[in-house]
């Protein structure tokens, strides 16, 4: 009886899963697949922001009214934030790629670092809705304040669910990149987890992406 | 290829393109009037992801199937968009 020798040891590097014949297929297959899922991310923030097209456009007044009352310097300064976070996890990614395991972890900490700032600032502004602006219909809203309460409430109303909802895919993406920053910690994890990366990459830009399209939709409606 | 490192200069000065292009919609929502204000805030804000998925989702350097993919998206948005705004504005 003779025992058949693995061709890839157990503890070597495997940076091809087994169904894929090489890297460049691999790569190719997650690109894909992620670029699939955020397609239907983009239908989910589109059904939102189609009732916020039609909203707007019967009441453009009182949309113009909500967004003065936000807090633009807070929306601009994120946006800065999260295109900063994003170049940065976009150049961890291309670092991952060349095997420079200390350049990746640097960049994907500042990312990270970045993203926390930017829910942080987010948590502020949250706050200051609530407690000194009365931004919140239901709860702490002062409707005599508007010249049309309704469709004021109606903003605010997009600007909760549009921004809680982009806040919640931060916290999943920052989970993710900071799952990854705690896994890359050899060159052999790079090795194996880089796809992951740039599949997590991916996602960030689009959550970047997303951000980008709300700041003028929500801040900047005259 | 797009397994090839992307090249961190690159990365940089797409960072710093996004970044003056977000100064110049501040700019323009301050001076600009309520029109010109909005179309320049979408505007600048599409080139923003365009430029977001060209360079820091690689799709610049992609093969044909992934841009697909990527275009599929903005595209049914548009569809569920020209058919709620088919009916919204046809009303009035």
């Amino acid at each position: 009886v003779t025992t058949a020798t693995p061709l890839i040891p157990d503890h070597a590097p495997r940076p091809v899963a087994h169904q894929f014949d090489d890297p460049d297929q691999q790569h190719h297959a997650v690109t894909i697949g992620v670029l699939a899922f955020l397609a239907t991310e983009v239908l989910l923030f589109g059904t939102v922001l189609t009732g916020y097209t039609v909203g707007r456009i019967a009441h453009p007044g009182a949309f113009a009214e909500g967004s003065r009352a936000l807090t633009l310097w807070i929306g601009a300064a994120n946006t800065a934030i999260l295109l900063c976070s994003s170049g940065a996890v976009a150049l961890s990614v291309g670092a991952a790629r060349a095997h420079r395991l200390k350049a990746t972890r640097l960049a994907l900490a500042a990312g990270i670092l970045l993203g926390a700032a930017f829910l942080g600032l987010k948590a502020y502004e949250y706050w200051k809705d609530i407690a000194q602006d009365h931004l919140l219909p239901g709860a702490a809203f002062h409707p005599g304040e508007w010249s049309d309460p309704g469709a004021v409430s109606m903003f605010l109303f997009f600007y909760w669910t549009l921004t809680a909802l982009h806040a919640l895919h931060m916290l999943i993406g920052l989970a993710v990149l900071s799952f990854l920053a705690l896994r890359l910690r050899t060159a052999r994890a790079l090795v194996r987890g880089r796809n992951t990366l740039h599949a997590a990459g991916l996602y960030w830009h689009f959550v970047d992406t997303v951000w980008v399209v709300l700041l003028p939709l929500l801040y900047m409606v005259k | 290829m797009m397994r090839q490192p992307l090249p961190w200069k690159r990365v940089l000065a797409t960072t710093g393109v996004l970044l003056l292009l977000l100064v110049a919609t501040l700019l323009l929502h301050r001076e600009a009037p309520p029109g010109l204000s909005a179309v320049s805030g979408i505007g600048i804000a599409l080139a923003k992801a365009a430029l977001i998925g060209a360079f820091f989702m690689e799709l610049a350097r992609s093969g044909a199937v992934p841009r697909v993919f990527a275009l599929a998206a903005p595209l049914w948005l548009l569809l569920m968009l020209a058919g709620t705004l088919a009916d919204v504005l046809s009303r009035h």
